[in-house]
């Protein structure tokens, strides 16, 4: 299937072939430019169709006062110079953090524990079904759709930003 | 001061050799802790006062276990990947060492590097069944330094390296394991789907990389952030057992129709009664073709012998065996005669 082909977010003429992402005060903006646009704010014609990250001058130059470290180094080195750094540049490195450590990372204590349950009781009725435990296997299944439903619960509170179960049925109509 | 005798890059570790249960196809488990101290900059921002003030502070506390102590420059490159091949270091600092001190136990089975790029590193390997026991002994000890040293950490994510794909339970967890037959028989993705539902991600077991052919895989926690040592070990546990039961299928399967396997072992068994030079490249493919046979009694060889080779044959250990220089045709030359010695084929063929 042909590709959909889409504006460059700069010029609105040519044809946008690179994603770049731009942090301006901690605010994620994203553009596709095409290779002329890009040229123009230093981006290689050899990374189109890679994802760029491209911050303001000014931005690169935020320090940590505790180690002297500028997110220009973060984005030189992907490493940060101190414990403060965390808190410093504490919105450029929380897509980091969630790149490695998966989405929604720093909250996930209720999802991840149930995600956990799920793979063991799936491994479980597995088991049971290969010992021909019938009786245990369906008690697993039954399990199984309950922590589904609550992992849903869990993934449509997250991304409504819902923090309890009162505005999640109201969201529901129940 | 180095303390290391060099007649240990000679014989593969002692740890590595002991066999359990589960090592036809779990060969090892590694709990790797990080650790930075709070106060101070990570090992990249830090001024050379505060390394030695961190590094002597980290080192002293060490030193009264059973440590030899060593300052990374002192090792030789050639050194250093020999250590790296025996996992003993990561590749990273074998490659990028610095001013970083190594400390490794007398049998290998635990080491750590100070002011590397963390603050600590610390390493503890065992058999699948003994990991649970060396983690917790692990975790005991990096909390009774604690006391002394307070570790950085945030509330949100855990404790804190100056990589963000460290960060979060401190510890990771791997498991490397010996699947030919899953590989051979597509099993792979069955293994790599479960893995990935675990957060666990599989990588070659010396650089990180992966080789998609390659049948010795490491399986490594990589999602740390909201997790702890438990849960960690949790899912490894659970994902060795799944391997071991698909790994140990395959290999019945493979079975039933014993004299394709036979051959593809007695083949790999020629090629190193016979071959001159074994290249990098074909010398993991026989080793693995050679376990499966040992494993499923084909050829009498015990499983300690060839794992050794597998260190043995590594690129930094095969040079050093070779006197004038890192020829890479010698060094191939070298490999395969070293195979056939371990493997008895000399005495066999005369």
């Amino acid at each position: 299937m042909e590709r959909k082909k889409r504006i460059c977010d700069v010029c609105g003429e040519r044809e946008g072939v690179i994603t770049v992402v731009q942090y301006i005060g901690g605010v994620r903006k994203k553009l596709f430019v095409c290779l002329e646009c890009a040229a123009k704010v230093g981006v290689d014609e050899q990374l189109a169709d890679e994802q760029v990250v491209i911050e303001s001058a000014q931005e690169l130059e935020h320090t940590c006062p505790m180690c002297g470290w500028k997110l220009k180094d973060v984005v030189d080195t992907g490493m940060l110079g101190c414990p403060n750094c965390y808190e410093e540049f504490y919105d450029e490195v929380v897509p980091l953090l969630e790149h490695f450590h998966g989405r929604g990372c720093l909250k996930r204590n209720v999802s991840i524990a149930l995600r956990k349950d799920l793979t063991t009781l799936q491994w479980q009725l597995r088991k049971a079904v290969d010992e021909e435990r019938f009786e245990d296997a369906a008690y697993f299944r039954d399990l199984i759709k309950k922590v589904e439903d609550e992992i849903m619960d869990d993934e449509i509170k997250s991304l409504l930003n819902m923090d309890d179960d009162d505005d999640l049925e109201e969201f529901m109509g129940v | 001061m180095n303390n290391f005798s060099e007649d240990k890059f000679f014989s593969a570790p002692q740890w590595f050799l002991q066999k359990s249960e589960s090592t036809d196809v779990v060969m090892f488990a590694e709990a790797i802790a990080i650790r930075n101290v709070a106060g101070y900059s990570f090992c990249l921002a830090m001024s050379d006062d505060e390394r030695e003030e961190v590094k002597s502070m980290l080192v002293d506390f060490l030193r009264d276990g059973d440590y030899d102590t060593t300052s990374a420059k002192s090792l030789t490159p050639m050194e250093r990947m020999m250590f790296a091949e025996r996992w003993t270091i990561s590749h990273k600092t074998a490659l990028h060492p610095g001013a970083s001190e190594i400390l490794i136990n007398e049998d290998e089975s635990e080491s750590a590097v100070v002011c590397n790029i963390e603050h600590l590193w610390m390493r503890t390997v065992s058999t699948l069944e003994n990991l649970s026991m060396k983690t917790k002994l692990l975790l005991q000890s990096l909390d009774s330094m604690e006391l002394e040293h307070k570790w950085a950490t945030h509330p949100q994510i855990g404790f804190l390296s100056p990589s963000p794909a460290a960060c979060g339970a401190g510890i990771s967890i791997s498991i490397l394991c010996h699947l030919p037959a899953s590989i051979i028989s597509n099993r792979f993705a069955r293994i790599h789907s479960t893995a990935e539902s675990y957060g666990i991600k599989f990588v070659d077991p010396w650089i990180g990389g992966f080789d998609m052919g390659n049948p010795f895989v490491k399986f490594t926690t990589s999602s740390l952030v909201g997790r702890n040592p438990d849960d960690l070990l949790a899912d490894i546990s659970m994902l060795a057992e799944e391997i071991i039961r698909i790994e140990r299928l395959a290999r019945e399967e493979m079975n039933e129709n014993s004299i394709v396997l036979e051959d593809k072992v007695m083949r790999a068994f020629g090629l190193v009664s016979y071959a001159k030079v074994i290249e990098m490249w074909e010398f993991l493919e026989i080793l693995s073709t050679l376990r499966l046979g040992a494993v499923m009694g084909i050829i009498d060889v015990p499983l300690h012998k060839i794992d050794e080779m597998m260190v043995l044959g590594q690129q930094a250990h095969t040079a050093s065996m070779v006197d004038d220089g890192p020829d890479p045709l010698k060094i191939a030359q070298k490999r395969a005669e070293m195979m056939r010695e371990k493997l008895g084929i000399n005495e066999m063929l005369e």
